[in-house]
């Protein structure tokens, strides 16, 4: 790949390819620059790819995402950098100089064809971190069925070197002797998309998360609801498999701001819990089902109308009360103790199964400091236009879009994704020198 | 010939020996045309080589009710086919671990190294296995 | 002397088990790979090479009782092998993903599931 050839002032770099980076890629590349899209992971999708259905229509997540991702994965003016990660980024007048780590996988990804075959007959099992630790993997693997690249990754921590899988691979792909790659790009306008993280819920050892099997996060719940996740779609208790019947939801599981003392509202936990309740009431036979909110439930345009379709068509209760206590019964059921705040008036309610809707945070960034960004006090890159859709951070030619700005839905962050890539590419037509025409799209 | 049912017919261990044929077989032999005594529990099973046997002989072997498995090989570093015995010391370090979750005593295998000189030896390590499997008693998985 | 019987019983299945187990390409390869040089150390490879010979013998025992009385729920399989129900929910999560495993309905408050044809 010949780097020589692209001016950097017609080159940009989206760091993180969720649903937002992959959406500003695409766009600033249709207008004809080149685009440095870096992830982290192995594949491209980001948190996206992990959820089951997407609100509101209930469309199957990867049913949007994938063709998205393909369309990133073969664009003309793309590259694509998959597990790969900005080390460094220096500024020098209007360039930025990036320092980008390719990650060995241990597999020759022009030989590889996505077979599979090496995994099958890999030796070693691991818990997977795509299926938030229900679904396993092997040493040698692929996050998820459709990811892209379709390439396989060898975990070096886990494999045993045992040599299998370069026995069996069709294509001689296997290659122990890959080492690190560093590549050095320079582009002229850069686009934040890390995304975000799910909150840790053991910071509130009320909820009991780490104690008892039964107590689930909303992330690990969309697995279970995936017909692609580890159960095949069926929601089961993963302590004995039986199908619950009574769930609870635990709202506000978000962490605090440490100068006002205040919970964060993630925004998106309200309308997430609701889907997810909805899609098992159609799931499972006669579920009973109650949202329990220590904050008002989050309003925003069209959520009181999806909160009064929950209540009245699906019959899902809603309870504003203060979860003080999760116990786990003998029978492995949890015996929840909330607090609804008139005076001394505390419930009790005996559920199957508990899930808690976690909160987003920021992903971690090595770079933060080298660009001197500002950080909002939840530690997201803070947007400091004031514009109606703002995605400027408080370096010129560098703009966040998605969760890496806070938390929000899939809808607003493709809109932000679209508003950077329009601004980039402003950015980049006034700091002269574009030697590129919009590329046309079939 | 029906045994009077006041009468306690002592245990007599039924032990199958795996032996390989160019040092331990050898020295079984030699036992025998040495005239060294050992008792008429063991069933001698001659292999090629320790490292020839399959880890589901020995489970097997247990399945159906023998009572002690030994396993004799050349002494690490005279193997005729130079790495059988290493590889047979490594199975058999998986086997115990096997036996030990199986609830099958795991002292119910053993392996030594015989050289084709040590008749004596062969003999001596006869006895001893169906002394030790005797006070261990029947395997539980005896058929009557 | 019932309950001698279906202990030695038990031993049996779970023998067999043993047996199915150390006939599959995983822990065979596994084992093998101590027989001709490890390239990780002794301690990692002890510790992946126990878990996945324990693991083999559950599941052949797991499949075993599948293929013998057919379909069967996590509880039962959990009171058939006496492994706790949790154990018995990873192993049919791992051995469905390969595709021996598939769901066949749902009985007593929980999931059926039998060995694939």
């Amino acid at each position: 790949m010949s780097e020589s050839a692209v001016t950097m002032k017609s080159a940009g770099l989206v760091v993180g390819a969720g649903v937002a980076g992959i959406e500003a890629a695409i766009k600033l590349a249709d207008q004809g620059f080149t685009v440095y899209l870096v992830e982290k992971n192995p594949s491209i999708g980001g948190r996206m790819a992990q959820l089951s259905r997407v609100f509101p229509e209930l469309d199957c997540a990867s049913n949007v995402l994938t063709p998205r991702m393909i369309e990133a994965g073969k664009h003309p003016n793309v590259r694509m950098l998959p597990y790969s990660e900005v080390k460094d980024i220096r500024r020098e007048g209007d360039i930025f100089k990036v320092r980008i780590l390719k990650k060995p996988r241990f597999v020759d990804e022009n030989r590889c064809t996505g077979c599979g075959v090496c995994a099958q007959h890999c030796p070693v099992e691991i818990a997977n971190d795509f299926d938030e630790r229900i679904g396993v993997r092997n040493a040698i693997y692929i996050p998820f069925p459709n990811a892209v690249p379709q390439v396989y990754t060898i975990d070096k921590e886990h494999c045993l070197r045992c040599g299998l899988c370069q026995n069996v691979c069709m294509s001689k792909a296997v290659d122990f002797q890959q080492r690190p790659e560093t590549i050095e790009v320079e582009v002229g306008a850069i686009i934040i998309a890390s995304g975000f993280n799910p909150f840790d819920p053991r910071k509130y050892e009320e909820y009991s998360f780490s104690r008892y099997d039964n107590v689930i996060t909303g992330l690990t719940l969309e697995r279970l609801l995936s017909l692609s996740g580890p159960t095949g779609g069926h929601v089961l208790r993963l302590s004995d498999g039986k199908i619950p019947r009574k769930i609870a939801f635990i709202q506000c599981v978000s962490p605090e701001n440490p100068k006002s003392g205040k919970m964060y509202c993630s925004e998106v936990c309200c309308m997430y819990a609701t889907k997810q309740a909805e899609l098992l009431k159609e799931l499972i036979q006669g579920a009973d089902i109650t949202i329990y909110h220590a904050e008002s439930l989050r309003s925003d345009e069209g959520l009181e109308e999806y909160y009064k379709k929950a209540r009245t068509e699906y019959g899902i209760k809603y309870s504003k009360a203060k979860i003080t206590e999760v116990v786990e019964k003998p029978t492995h059921n949890l015996l929840i103790r909330a607090s609804t705040g008139e005076a001394g008036k505390l419930v009790e309610n005996e559920v199957d199964m508990v899930v808690l809707s976690t909160g987003l945070v920021p992903s971690a960034n090595d770079f933060v400091d080298a660009l001197r960004l500002k950080l909002d006090d939840g530690g997201f890159f803070e947007a400091v236009d004031s514009d109606s859709i703002s995605v400027q951070t408080s370096t010129e030619g560098v703009f966040v879009v998605g969760a890496a700005e806070g938390p929000k839905d899939i809808a607003k962050s493709v809109k932000q994704a679209d508003a950077a890539a329009l601004k980039a590419s402003a950015y980049l037509r006034q700091l002269g020198e574009v030697k590129t025409t919009p590329t046309r799209r079939p | 010939m029906e045994q009077p049912k006041f009468e306690q017919k002592e245990f007599e261990p039924v032990i199958l020996a795996f032996c390989c044929n160019w040092c331990s077989y050898a020295g079984a032999d030699l036992a025998g045309t040495s005239r060294f005594e050992y008792p008429t529990n063991v069933r001698i099973i001659r292999v090629m080589c320790s490292g020839r046997i399959d880890p589901t002989f020995i489970l097997s072997a247990f399945r159906w009710g023998a009572d002690g498995v030994l396993i004799t090989g050349c002494h690490p570093g005279d193997c005729h086919y130079v790495q059988g015995n290493y590889m047979m010391e490594r199975r058999f370090a998986f086997l115990k671990e096997a036996m030990n979750q199986l609830g099958i005593e795991p002292d119910r295998l053993r392996l030594e190294w015989i050289s084709a000189g040590e008749g004596e030896k062969f003999a001596a390590l006869i006895r001893d296995t169906t002394q030790r499997i005797k006070q261990m008693g029947p395997n539980p998985l005896k058929t009557a | 002397m019932i309950s001698g019987l279906s202990e030695k019983k038990k031993l049996a299945k779970k023998t067999d088990a043993a047996i199915e187990a150390f006939k599959t390409e995983r822990l065979r390869w596994v084992l093998g790979i101590s027989q001709v040089g490890l390239k990780v150390d002794e301690q990692k490879y002890k510790a992946v090479s126990s878990k996945i010979m324990k693991d083999e013998i559950d599941r052949q025992m797991i499949m075993g009782e599948m293929k013998e009385k057919g379909p069967r729920t996590i509880k039962e399989l959990s009171e058939a092998t006496k492994l706790n129900t949790k154990e018995v929910l990873r192993h049919i999560i791992a051995l469905r993903k390969i595709g021996i495993v598939s769901e066949a309905g749902e009985k007593e408050g929980g999931y059926l599931y039998k060995a694939s044809e």
